[in-house]
């Protein structure tokens, strides 16, 4: 018996008999998580392009010091992101990057929304145009416990095992 | 690892390069009519132009044909308000609809747009979207109910 197979023989081996309904069970919450989390993101891109005065205000408001005319073009480049990585996720390829990408959107989010309760700021949530998601009135603490929700299903797709 | 910083770097790239070309397809307007470089002066706010002082607002407010809009959330807006405001928050004119409020106010008739205070972008966004919608003479009470209450000028409540 060479040492390799002694391992494998142990009460605790990776038999692949009893592995196989962990792996599945893992691999269908990460099916789920992906389409969930990737689903989202298309939809909150969607909903600020189809709006994107609306979200350029909300930009606006976090006084960034940036002109009209580079806010004007954030209010598209950032829903693009969104909905790109959305979809590349909940499509299920390049699934890293974009769990990635959009775990970068939320820590980014979730900072701006810091800077606003730091300066007591009232600014209306732009998160899915002029719906509201969960938490309602302007951007606070209900947004950040969202946001740190979504983060740990970001990571938990980011860090998923490579097949 | 280096492969998964490559799609990345294309994923970004590509969003980025979609997002400038239907900016400049799209272009916004992000400025009411005669208002000048980034945004109001925070404070000796010059006469003229869509901004409107504290003082101005009181007078205004005095005259029975203009029509003062409130762009707090409609809450905000039961709960306190400038005496005689309507209540109309951004949210109203969602995916470019048309507020049916806006049909009881005349076109030419001056128009007074603010929000709870100085820290809030509604009373602009609403402004806007009025112009858009054909209202000639829109300004903006950038200090809104926060500094009109300041003044101790009578507000309505609730109801």
């Amino acid at each position: 018996m060479t040492r390799h197979e002694t391992v494998d023989a142990g009460p605790n081996a990776a038999n692949p008999a009893t592995l196989r309904p962990a792996r599945t069970s893992r691999g269908t919450a990460l099916t789920l998580v992906r389409i969930l989390l990737g689903g989202l993101f298309v939809w909150s891109g969607v909903s600020k392009l189809l709006d994107p005065l609306f979200f350029a205000f909300a930009l606006k408001a976090f006084h960034l010091g940036l002109s009209d005319a580079a806010v004007s073009r954030l209010a598209f480049i950032i829903p693009w992101l969104e909905a790109l990585a959305g979809a590349v996720l909940a499509l299920g390829f390049w699934t890293r990057a974009s769990a990635v990408m959009v775990l970068a959107l939320l820590l980014g989010f979730s900072t701006g929304i810091i800077s606003l309760l730091v300066r007591g700021m009232d600014v209306r949530c732009p998160c899915f145009g002029a719906t509201e998601l969960v938490c309602e009135g302007p951007l606070g603490v209900c947004h950040l416990i969202r946001n740190a929700i979504l983060i740990a299903l970001a990571i938990f797709v980011a860090t998923r095992p490579r097949r | 690892m280096r492969k998964d910083i490559v799609r990345i770097a294309v994923l970004a790239t590509a969003a980025a390069a979609i997002g400038w070309t239907d900016a400049a397809l799209r272009p916004l307007t992000l400025a009411l009519p005669g208002a000048s470089g980034a945004g109001p002066p925070e404070a000796g706010m010059t006469p003229g132009g869509p901004w409107v002082t504290l003082d101005q607002a009181r007078t205004l407010h005095l005259d029975p044909t203009v029509a003062f809009v409130d762009a707090s959330r409609a809450e905000d807006w039961r709960r306190e308000r400038i005496p005689g405001s309507w209540g109309l928050p951004p949210e109203e004119f969602a995916g470019g609809g048309f507020p049916a409020l806006l049909d009881q106010l005349s076109r030419s008739s001056p128009v007074v747009v603010y929000c709870q205070s100085d820290q809030c972008e509604a009373a602009e966004l609403v402004a806007l979207r009025m112009v858009e919608f054909g209202f000639s003479d829109v300004r903006v009470f950038r200090g809104g109910l926060a500094a009109w209450k300041a003044a101790g000028f009578p507000t309505q409540t609730a109801g």
